[in-house]
């Protein structure tokens, strides 16, 4: 056996063949497949896409892809790793991690990380040395719904609900354009991974194609404290509401999303969730929010596009060993996964 | 030695009749994928008492591969 393969980042003219190797050995129905604009708006970067494919050199085929988001540039510190897939029956079986020894070559990133591993590849990560882990999932919910429809639970949680409700700490201002959030920006406080540009921020939260995203400005005594980003979801003719992220002082995350999480529970919300790693449970104690884990029976969906009533653990790898914090946002977790246009 | 080798493909493909030789390529092996070729290499440096790398991950395509790979950490 030679197999020779070309292995190279993708430039635009690869894009339809990248479309199409998703399509016949991921998924014809994958919101890649189905609209091309949206995969543009994804993994476009400049006059490349941000994915390293394996070309069979003999007939110039694809035959593996690996999809990344590069967190920053100059120094590259963090890449999260997305699509990774080589075509069953590939004749050379270590096509993948030649993909993933290509990229790291090229970009040198500090740390690699992916949310929503698939669990039966674990071992791959454990074999490269990375950390492995299930991503925590807190939630508060409103007491005042009386039929939960997205939420399912036999008896309603209610930890914390006296102690925070009336507390005033923070103030949270709207964020509504890229214009609010230059100044700030800059002072973001990242003494952990990841650390995200302000053209990655601006690109994935304010100027997304589909999601509406609702960002907050936090200070606290005029002190500058971060940017909290979250997503009402509509399903069922009710709503949730999912912290996506959050950039700025961890140690006052805790606290901080207690206090609007109580003002977001109006009458069509059940409830406020979090899906989180790298934050201590201990430090969540501070909060109002129950971790999911700890509460028998319960079910807060993870996945709406479509619909899933049940409880889904999101697996992640890393390859730093402490100081990081990944939210819902990170990665392509928070992606849309049904095509919204023609 | 050859024997320790088929038994870990048996054990990880979950097929107790399973034939391989020196000579059998991974790809040439039904459901093959990289997850297998992981698993296989886990259970080499269990039953060796060995330490992979990735890039010893990246130098096998075949049973023979495996071997060489053993013999090759057991002289170091």
């Amino acid at each position: 056996m030679n197999i020779e393969f070309e292995i190279k980042i993708s430039d635009l003219s690869d894009r339809d063949s990248i479309i199409e190797f998703i399509r016949t050995d991921w998924s014809e129905s994958h919101i890649f497949v189905k609209d091309p604009l949206f995969f543009d708006y994804f993994y476009q970067n400049s006059n490349r896409l941000n994915f390293i494919i394996g070309k069979n050199s003999s007939n110039n085929a694809i035959e593996g892809i690996l999809g990344f988001q590069l967190y920053s540039m100059d120094p590259c510190e963090d890449i999260f790793l997305a699509i990774w897939k080589v075509r069953k029956g590939c004749k050379d079986t270590s096509l993948g991690l030649k993909l993933l020894e290509y990229l790291k070559k090229q970009f040198n990133p500090q740390n690699l990380h992916c949310l929503g591993i698939n669990k039966k590849t674990i071992n791959i990560y454990k074999f490269l040395d990375y950390q492995v882990g299930i991503m925590d999932h807190y939630c508060l919910l409103n007491p005042q719904v009386k039929k939960f429809q997205i939420a399912s639970f036999d008896n309603l949680p209610v930890a914390g609900f006296n102690s925070q409700e009336n507390q005033k700490c923070f103030q949270f201002e709207s964020v509504k354009s890229a214009n609010d959030i230059h100044k700030d920006y800059e002072r973001i406080d990242f003494n952990y991974s990841p650390r995200k540009s302000k053209s990655l921020f601006i690109k994935k939260y304010i100027n997304h194609p589909y999601y509406d995203y609702t960002i907050y400005r936090v200070s606290s005594k005029d002190q500058f404290i971060g940017f909290l980003v979250l997503r009402k979801v509509t399903v069922l003719d009710t709503s949730c509401i999912r912290i996506i992220d959050f950039l700025g002082e961890l140690e006052a995350f805790p606290e901080l999303v207690s206090e609007i999480s109580f003002s977001l529970l109006t009458a069509d919300v059940e409830y406020v969730d979090i899906c989180v790693a790298g934050l201590s449970n201990e430090a969540m104690k501070d909060s109002s929010f129950i971790n999911v884990s700890e509460i028998p029976k319960i079910i807060i969906p993870n996945y709406f596009e479509p619909f899933e009533k049940k409880r889904i653990d999101i697996y992640y790898f890393t390859s730093k060993k402490e100081r990081y914090c990944f939210f819902k946002g990170d990665g392509d977790q928070d992606r849309p996964s049904i095509a919204k246009r023609n | 030695m050859d024997k320790q080798i088929q038994e870990i493909f048996r054990d990880i493909l979950d097929d107790t009749s399973l034939v391989i030789t020196r000579e059998t390529f991974f790809h040439e092996i039904k459901d093959w994928d990289s997850v297998m070729l992981i698993d296989v290499l886990i259970a080499v440096e269990n039953e060796f008492s060995i330490k992979l790398n990735i890039e010893d991950a990246q130098g096998v395509g075949n049973v023979s591969d495996i071997f060489k790979l053993i013999e090759s950490k057991n002289n170091q």
